[in-house]
């Protein structure tokens, strides 16, 4: 069989035909994709909703609130809800400078000495695998009730994931980069600033997102255990009152905060990377 | 015939404009005339009885034995051999990155013991360029190592971008510039500091045939321009001779110096070259001495 005639002859038609054809299939392609993706999400949501709808209409009440009661309880709550995000927000913010500023600033500190390095790394290791909540009644025992020792948990988890991603990334400089640098007589001090400190930026930043959210898990967990004030604390009254419909609107304000530090931080982290470009792939 | 001719007047040209930019390169003799340098000539790098052994885990390597080299003032020297014959080896300790197990290296007379001196510039296989710099502030790290004022070398780099034929590209970063590119950039900043000596370690070998045969062209403009003495490590036997006025020819296991050839090719060298009964005869007498070497089964 013949394929089809072509609609024209000269260079410039076929090209301006096929061109035509691409593009118009290049967008079928694109509302395709965009209608699958918002379909999908909005059955995703939908579905979750119903289900939470559906388990409310097997159980009372008190175990699992509807949809509707929870969204009353918020509007009825919604002073307390208010009056205690401020102290949750502030122990956030605080725990996550200042473990973040203690993980990067020792985590540079261990890489100036190979010594260091090597003799640190074993505790470094066991650091890791202390269940870091458990330390929450050390914590308060150490420090009170105020809201010191629930700045220095949420310090404390947000801590590693910054000092390990910054040994490691201090690190894996380059090995010709270092090659030359060392070629070039470079001191340990400028082999840091011009070249560690660059190659350890994104693994930093990927350190700073992940221990913007641990923050959060921190500041909760310390209100859990020694709290008056704050959402950690509303979820412990909650509890103990059977509020049940509270205490679901205070688990999703408690997401939505940490949602916005988790997308702070990916902004702060893209717009640094993009400065330095460090951003998508190597060389 | 005429565009070889424009050529080689260009490349005279270009030559003349370097040396009027730098006043630390001093010629003797016009370049386009230089020849393989004579036994008149300085002795730059000299190597003398060296032996490296290191232990790289469970194996011990004799990675250079008995290696006695002499390299003159504005000589091409390729280094040959299979991998792991201790080629890039010899260069690190040249370059002083590698203690020499035995033996003595000397560069313009004096011992090299350890890394940073200024009158070796090197490039290596990865462009090893900082991708958060430009090509203009890459170019410019050795000076800032070296402790020179950026307002003084700035234009001497942006003439060694000329020079490497990337004018207009100052401020592309790394990943905007293609693989030559980049291995340009590598070759302007290892000559910022107007050094003596260029270690070049497979310079090419991650490029592709045809990009790397341009780069060869280039290379040799910019060497016939300013003339330095230079070590260039290579497996590509073509690309050895095409650049080399010697070829040092490797084996491995240990690591020792088979044979010198000499390539009786004059400059100025274009890509006629390439055709010439000398050419074809050196490249076929450096591959019969690497089918010639025992097989280490590696």
């Amino acid at each position: 069989m013949a394929p089809e005639a072509l609609p024209a002859k000269t260079h410039a038609e076929l090209f301006q035909y096929f061109h035509d054809l691409e593009v118009a299939a290049e967008a079928r392609r694109a509302r395709r994709t965009r209608r699958i993706n918002f379909v999908g999400r909005v059955l995703l949501v939908a579905g979750a909703l119903g289900g939470w709808w559906l388990m409310a209409a097997f159980y009372p009440p008190v175990l699992v609130p509807s949809p509707g009661a929870t969204w009353r309880a918020f509007l009825a709550e919604i002073d307390t809800i208010w009056k205690n995000t401020p102290p949750t927000m502030l122990e956030i913010a605080l725990g996550f400078l200042a473990g973040s500023a203690l993980g990067i600033g020792l985590g540079g500190l261990i890489a100036q000495s190979r010594w260091a390095e090597v003799i640190v790394t074993p505790y470094l290791v066991v650091s890791q695998a202390v269940p870091k909540v458990a330390l929450a009644p050390i914590l308060i025992i150490f420090l009170g009730y105020g809201m010191g020792s629930k700045v220095a948990m949420a310090a404390l988890i947000a801590f590693f994931p910054l000092l390990e991603n910054t040994i490691t990334g201090l690190r894996r400089a380059d090995p010709d980069s270092l090659r030359l640098f060392q070629a070039l007589g470079a001191s340990p001090w400028q082999i840091f600033t011009k070249l560690r400190v660059f190659s350890a930026l994104p693994l930093v930043f990927a350190g700073l997102r992940i221990a913007a959210v641990l923050a959060t898990l921190g500041a909760i967990v310390g209100e859990f255990v020694a709290g008056n004030r704050g959402l950690g604390a509303l979820l412990v009254i909650s509890m103990g009152t059977f509020s049940t419909p509270l205490l679901y609107c205070t688990m999703i304000v408690l997401t939505a905060l940490a949602l916005g530090v988790y997308v702070l931080a990916q902004w702060l982290e893209r717009k640094a990377l993009e400065r330095c470009n460090l951003a998508g792939p190597g060389i | 015939m005429t565009a070889h001719t424009s050529a080689v007047a260009s490349d005279a040209r270009a030559a003349a404009d370097v040396k009027a930019a730098t006043p630390g390169v001093a010629a003797a003799e016009p370049p386009e005339n230089s020849q393989a340098p004579k036994e008149s000539s300085r002795v730059v790098i000299h190597c003398r009885d060296v032996h490296k052994f290191y232990l790289a885990g469970e194996q011990s390597v004799y990675a250079l034995q008995d290696i006695d080299l002499e390299i003159r003032e504005r000589e091409f020297v390729s280094v040959v051999g299979k991998s792991g014959c201790g080629k890039s080896t010899l260069l690190h300790c040249i370059a002083g990155l590698l203690p020499v197990s035995h033996g003595e290296i000397a560069i313009n007379g004096e011992r090299v013991q350890k890394p940073g001196r200024r009158d070796i510039g090197m490039v290596f296989q990865t462009s090893a360029l900082l991708r958060w710099r430009t090509a203009l502030e890459n170019v410019l790290l050795p000076a800032e190592m070296f402790g020179l004022s950026r307002k003084d070398i700035e234009p001497r780099v942006r003439e060694l971008l000329r020079l490497v034929d990337l004018q207009g590209f100052e401020k592309q970063y790394p990943n905007q510039l293609s693989g030559g590119m980049q291995q340009r950039v590598a070759i302007a900043r290892a000559l910022v500091h107007d050094p003596s000596v260029l270690l070049m370690d497979e310079p090419f070998g991650a490029l592709d045939a045809h990009t790397r045969e341009n780069m060869n062209l280039e290379l040799m403009r910019i060497w016939e321009a300013t003339p330095k003495t230079v070590l260039f490590v290579t497996h590509d036997l073509q690309e050895a001779t095409f650049l080399s006025n010697r070829v040092v020819v490797m084996t491995a296991h240990p690591g020792t110096i088979q044979e010198i050839v000499e390539v009786p090719i004059p400059h100025p060298r274009t890509r006629d070259v390439l055709y010439t009964r000398e050419f074809v005869r050196t490249v076929k007498h450096l591959r019969e001495l690497l089918v010639s070497q025992r097989d280490g089964g590696r």
